[in-house]
């Protein structure tokens, strides 16, 4: 006995291992433990004995059989039943009622989580129309393009076209390729048919289109519709468009100055989902005989190498997967010729598959569909975490804080044997069923915004946006996923709650430990909306800057009609006789809303030539549009219109770096086509473009030919009188066509629909977070009214007024609040301000009154959230709160 | 065959089907080190033992209270049915193998 009391194993070794096991059993480990220890002093030292103890005790710490033990422990051994279809059943069961009882948090948190996950749904119905684009062709996976890298030695650029003639070198090199066809996307056509004028858009390509593309023909001839120059195929709708019913085939239609075309077929739309987006085609060896009549001069010719930035053709290839090295290979060796000798420049090609074009990682330039990639999707999805993480936090920080009123509930169900998994997966199933529920309201919401969010995406138009089977099981997915990920802090924080605790009442119970990271996420939020608020508050700055900004020129009572084809002459006679109408003039496009065609203008004495911006009116036009002339003259007072004659803006003379106005009357220039023109005029400066745009070189020109606008300036107030008037003068001129006319301003406005569909989406971006930033709020003063509901009793018994109790009960809250805006306002400030002047040229900046109106929105908003909540608190009748004690 | 037997756990259930009333943790350790000659730690072996209660092989009875340990309890381990069976199964499965094989012709 005496040596037992000297020898013994190590104390703290025993203790750990009792401390870690807690309450599994564990004595006859332990008594194992200790029989070996006493054979191994008498084997060998008491040394090795000790040691060989500890190290025995560890293998256990860390051994499945200390564990299970453990496991065994935590839970009633009648509660493990083989039974899970009732048993989930069940979890169902409970969490309905449970959810079917505390209305009105199962409805904020069914709200927050939709709110929060809708702008993932949007992102996953998004990204599903990426992956289905193009998958409509039956040769998706066999149809490369050839791609263009030029190293121009200052910058290298990527380019989606190619030289023309590099498919027919390539099988001069290389045979057996399958099938090929060549794209030129350049030309916007000006279609026209017995009077009819409509811009269409249009490729011209090689009757292999339909066999290498899933295009599908409804009338003519895949095979002979497009072997010809001059054929034409249009699309069902142009077809509708232009011939309005009757029978479009052997049809002549005009394109503009292109010439005469027959249509030689129509075929079905392209879908929605498709990269190439058109609603004509034009047979490809028309081009070489445009070429040769010196039309469309600025299309890179066929045998162009060295220009890429004024090519537009794109090679289509059809290969087996083992070829694609063999002619990439082929393709370098062809540029290494071509551009051995070049030091100016050179260039490599590759294949591009098919599935790379819309959703590749290079942004080409040149590209003839839409581009949907690269850094823009992730921000898109790192923007759409930002929304849906802390919804689901506070899912979680709602849940624990009513964990109170449920404690009892897992208390009992612990004390009759509900296992930790149990109780785990019970509110799991709760939280699944919360946000499958809350699904539902995310796909209406996403039906509500995606053609808004189409509308402001460049190109997403083309986006096919429909509901698959495949999406309808990744939004369940997904939405389960939510559920986990929102249930998973309250599941585990619910199933360790320990009964004693729990049964004994919930003030007892200490939750919220780690508050600080709580109040982390609520000034997050909090930043969050402020910085959307601020952004809302300045666009809408912007747009209402930017329809007040004095654009230089009078745009009020303005009318534009689009001519179509009606005689000038004609047209100016017969309106003049409206008695509204005070003045007309014509022109070729209408300024401060719509891109210009450019030009280059050469000095006669030498090489440096000017980039300018064209347009060409009439002599009425400068008057009528209120423009002033600051030196020379007018069109008006020139006796012959001659062509010759240009009127230049005050930029341009800043470019040619004149300081008087004078100097440059009279100054000859070429232009591109060789005709000299004469500067006639000087024209104050005016935003001719969208204020996007600084004011740079502008000229007008004098060329009826060119017309295609009548502004008609109007005095009146009856808009609608004048309008059915003038519909009906223009039915008398034999139009068949519609009367369509626009007030200037009207069509301004409609300029800044993008950053209107902008404003949108960052409007319901800041609802969304400010909306799951006071749930989250809430949810926070939920709990502390509830745990200090006492407190606040003694307090008002103690002669606390409500007010006093309030700012209590808020200030916390406040003060987190003020911290985000700290937070926001400087970034904010600098982000906006960034992203205003990159928006418009000419934009406004965020004002100390924007910043304030935006903090006090916040603040307004978050006091409403804690006032709901406090002041019930501490309007609380003293007597209750403090009664059941 | 019932269920997948490791060859430590095949050993451990030999052990205990051997040491038959006695099977308690050392008792098995001990067994287990001089036949086989390897070190064990409680640990490992408490783990094999355990996964073996969780396939159903073996059951456990707490013995009474004895002086050598504290005072601490046994804890005797005794094989099921199912153990018995598919030891036999095993056993079957390896005679058949031997038989079969060239080294078992050599040892006949």
């Amino acid at each position: 006995m005496s040596r037992a009391k000297q020898i013994a194993p190590p104390r703290w070794a025993e203790r750990l291992l009792s401390w870690y096991a807690g309450r599994a059993h564990i004595e006859d480990l332990v008594g194992d433990l200790e029989e070996i220890f006493y054979d191994e002093v008498e084997q060998s030292s008491v040394r090795r004995a000790k040691l060989n103890y500890c190290h025995q005790v560890l293998a256990l710490i860390f051994s499945y059989a200390l564990k299970k033990r453990q496991v065994d422990q935590s839970y009633h051994p009648l509660s493990i039943t083989q039974n899970n279809t009732a048993m989930f059943r069940n979890y169902i069961k409970v969490a309905v009622r449970s959810l079917a009882r505390n209305k009105f948090f199962t409805i904020i948190n069914v709200l927050g989580l939709s709110l929060g996950m809708s702008i993932t749904v949007l992102y996953i119905g998004f990204m599903g129309g990426l992956f289905r684009f193009d998958k409509f062709h039956e040769n998706f996976d066999t149809i490369y393009k050839v791609v263009s890298k030029v190293d121009l030695k200052t910058e290298v650029r990527a380019y989606e076209s190619a030289p023309a003639s590099i498919v027919d070198v390539l099988q001069e090199n290389y045979t057996g390729i399958g099938k090929t066809v060549k794209i030129n996307d350049w030309v916007t056509f000006e279609t026209a048919y017995k009077g009819k004028e409509l811009p269409m858009s249009g490729l011209f390509t090689e009757p292999s289109f339909f066999e290498i593309f899933s295009f599908n023909m409804i009338n003519g001839s895949t095979q002979s519709a497009l072997s010809n120059p001059y054929q034409v195929i249009l699309t069902n709708t142009a077809a509708d468009k232009l011939f309005s019913g009757q029978d479009p085939i052997g049809q002549v239609i005009s394109l503009g100055d292109l010439g005469e075309y027959t249509v030689s077929g129509v075929m079905e739309d392209p879908p929605k989902g498709s990269h190439l987006n058109f609603e004509l085609l034009v047979s490809y060896n028309t081009l070489a005989v445009l070429r040769q009549n010196n039309k469309l001069s600025q299309i890179s010719d066929a045998n162009e190498w060295n220009t890429f930035r004024d090519n537009y053709t794109h090679t289509y290839l059809q290969l087996t997967d083992d070829q694609v090295s063999e002619v990439e290979l082929i393709l370098n060796e062809i540029a290494s010729n071509k551009y051995q000798h070049n030091k100016e420049m050179s260039a490599s090609f590759s294949l591009l598959p098919m599935s790379q074009i819309v959703m590749g990682s290079t942004n080409f330039n040149n590209n003839i569909g839409p581009y949907f990639g690269g850094a823009a999707m992730y921000a898109f999805g790192a923007i759409t975490l930002l929304i849906l993480l802390p919804a689901c936090f506070n899912y979680s920080s709602i849940s624990i804080s009513r964990s109170m009123k449920r404690a009892k509930e897992i208390g009992i169900r612990k004390v009759v044997g509900g296992h930790k998994k149990q109780i785990w997966l019970q509110f799991i199933t709760e939280t699944v069923i919360i946000s499958l529920v809350a699904l539902i309201g995310s796909i209406g919401i996403f039906f509500l915004i995606k053609e808004r969010f189409a509308d402001m995406l460049v190109g997403g138009d083309f986006v096919d946006f429909d509901v698959t089977t495949m999406m309808i099981i990744s939004f369940i997915i997904f939405a389960i996923v939510t559920g986990v990920l929102a249930g998973v802090v309250p599941a585990a924080y619910f199933s360790k709650i320990d009964p004693v605790v729990a049964l004994k009442g919930p003030s007892s119970m200490k939750i919220f430990g780690k508050t600080s990271f709580k109040k982390i996420l609520i000034v997050g939020q909090f930043t969050l909306s402020l910085f959307f608020i601020i952004g809302v508050v300045v666009m809408l700055k912007q747009v209402k800057y930017s329809l007040n900004y004095d654009m230089g020129f009078d745009q009020k009572n303005l009318l534009d009609v689009p001519l179509r084809g009606v005689d000038k002459e004609i047209f100016k006679t017969e309106f003049a006789k409206h008695g509204a109408v005070s003045s007309i003039s014509m022109s070729s496009h209408v300024i401060g809303a719509e891109g210009f065609s450019r030009d280059w203008l050469f000095y006669t004495d030498q090489k440096d030539s000017i980039q300018v911006r064209q347009m060409f009116i009439d002599e009425n036009y400068i008057s009528n549009l209120g423009l002033s002339i600051v030196a020379g003259e007018d069109f008006k007072t020139i006796t012959t219109h001659d062509e010759t004659s240009i009127i230049v803006n005050e930029a341009f003379l800043e470019t040619l770096e004149l300081t008087s106005t004078l100097d440059v009357l009279g100054k000859l220039f070429l232009l591109d086509n060789g005709e000299m023109v004469k500067i006639v005029g000087v024209v104050k400066d005016f935003n001719y473009s969208l204020l996007r745009d600084p004011i740079s070189n502008f000229v007008f020109r004098y060329n009826p030919e060119e017309f295609r606008y009548a502004n008609v300036k109007v005095t009146t107030t009856d808009n609608f009188n004048m309008l059915s008037d003038m519909e009906a003068t223009w039915k008398a001129l034999g139009q068949e066509q519609k009367f369509e006319s626009k007030f200037f301003d009207k069509e301004i406005e409609e300029a800044y629909q993008a950053t209107n569909s902008m404003t949108d989406i960052f409007s319901f971006m800041g609802f969304l977070a400010i909306t799951v930033a006071c749930l989250g709020l809430l949810g926070m003063v939920v709990y502390s009214t509830e745990t200090r509901a006492k407190e606040v009793g003694v307090r008002k018994v103690m002669g606390a007024s409500v007010q006093n109790l309030v700012y209590l009960l808020s200030k916390e809250y406040m003060k987190l609040m003020l911290i985000a805006a700290l937070i926001a306002i400087p970034t904010s400030y600098f982000f906006f301000n960034f992203m205003l002047t990159m928006q418009q040229y000419y934009s406004v900046t965020v004002g100390s009154l924007d910043i304030i109106i935006s903090l006090g929105l916040l603040l307004l908003i978050g006091a409403v959230t804690m006032a709901s909540q406090t002041i019930k608190t501490a309007l609380a009748n003293p007597t209750d709160t403090l009664g059941s004690e | 065959m019932k269920g997948y037997l490791g060859e430590f756990e095949e050993l451990v259930l030999l052990t205990i089907s051997m040491l038959g009333d006695a099977a308690y943790g050392v008792a098995i350790k001990d067994a287990l080190e001089q036949r086989a000659n390897r070190r064990i730690t409680v640990g490992s072996l408490h783990s094999t033992i355990t996964r073996l209660e969780d396939k159903g092989m073996l059951t456990a009875t707490m013995g009474e209270a004895t002086a050598v340990r504290g005072g601490r309890k046994k804890r005797y381990f005794q094989l099921t049915g199912d153990a018995k069976q598919v030891l036999q199964q095993v056993k079957a499965l390896r005679d058949d193998l031997w038989s079969a094989s060239e080294l078992g012709f050599e040892r006949s």
